[in-house]
């Protein structure tokens, strides 16, 4: 889940390098309609995986 | 003539917009660290310090987008950046140094709006509210363009917000003297956005000819051409 996460994660900032690289109407949609949700997801995956990660640790340890 | 040619005084001084860097503070630390992730399938560092690395990781990613989203608000003031949504707006950009009649071309050549922001000033309404409302619109007009749902000839949506002409007008000699502008009727229908400025006593904002978008504004001037061509065969 972490990569995925960190697949998703990846994209949305290259959109934001997109943007910051030429700021146009294209790019500013490409930016609110994609990158953003992409982001929003990116980071609840993340979140998720690194709780899982969190959980399952101790359990493993003992 | 381009302004280069005419001197120095006539450039106007350079905008230069640093806040990218701001953008990239967050942005490339967090790329660095995803790809790593995405590599490895973990976070560097054992538990607690992997733990550390991926709640940076988080606040990167989020911290960058709202660093874009303040540049993104920041550019998308720019002429050049309204200019950019190629089916409709060059026309209109393009009619601002052209055109002769229209409102405002008349307020963009005398000066009287900014040179990098003309469009903002006079559609981003008056105020922080106004400024909101900017953006509000600026979504919509992307998400139209997004899914193409617009139509030719471009139209104001709802009554023009007076007081952005008022803003700067209100207080002139010259807006005072006109006795129009003093008539209690008027002035209640004006208060009450029932009539604008534009269209009705001032000129129209945009000429019609450039609220076709790209390809009607073209094809008359293809026509031209080739008729010119014509001619001079």
């Amino acid at each position: 889940m972490i990569r995925l996460a960190a697949l998703i994660l990846l994209a949305a900032q290259l959109i934001l390098l997109l943007l910051v690289y030429e700021p146009s109407g294209r790019t500013a949609t490409l930016f609110t309609f994609v990158g953003t949700p992409l982001l929003g997801l990116g980071l609840i995956l993340l979140a998720l995986a690194a709780f899982r990660e969190r959980r399952r640790k101790p359990r493993d340890a003992g | 003539m381009n302004n280069e040619a005419l001197g120095p005084l006539f450039v106007p001084p350079a905008d230069v917009h640093w806040f990218w860097i701001a953008v990239l503070v967050p942005a490339v630390p967090a790329i660095a660290l995803l790809l790593i992730a995405l590599v490895r399938g973990r976070f560097p560092g054992g538990r607690l310090i992997g733990g550390g690395i991926a709640a940076a990781t988080w606040l990167f990613s989020l911290f960058a987008y709202l660093l874009g989203a303040i540049h993104l608000t920041e550019e998308a003031k720019s002429v050049a950046f309204c200019g950019s949504c190629h089916e409709t707006m060059p026309p209109i950009v393009e009619s601002l140094s052209s055109d002769e009649e229209s409102l405002a071309a008349i307020h963009y050549q005398r000066g009287a709006v900014s040179r990098s922001e003309p469009c903002y000033t006079c559609h981003s309404g008056y105020g922080i509210w106004g400024t909101v409302s900017a953006k509000q619109s600026g979504l919509g007009h992307m998400w139209r363009t997004l899914t193409r749902n617009y139509e030719f000839p471009l139209e104001h949506k709802g009554p023009f917000d007076i007081d952005s002409c008022q803003n700067c007008h209100a207080a002139t000699k010259a807006f005072r003297d006109v006795e129009e502008h003093r008539d209690p009727e008027l002035a209640q229908a004006m208060v009450d956005r029932e009539i604008g400025c534009t269209g009705d006593c001032h000129p129209a904002a945009h000429p019609e000819s450039a609220l076709n978008g790209v390809a009607h504004a073209s094809a008359p001037k293809a026509a031209e051409d080739a008729e010119d061509a014509e001619e001079s065969e």
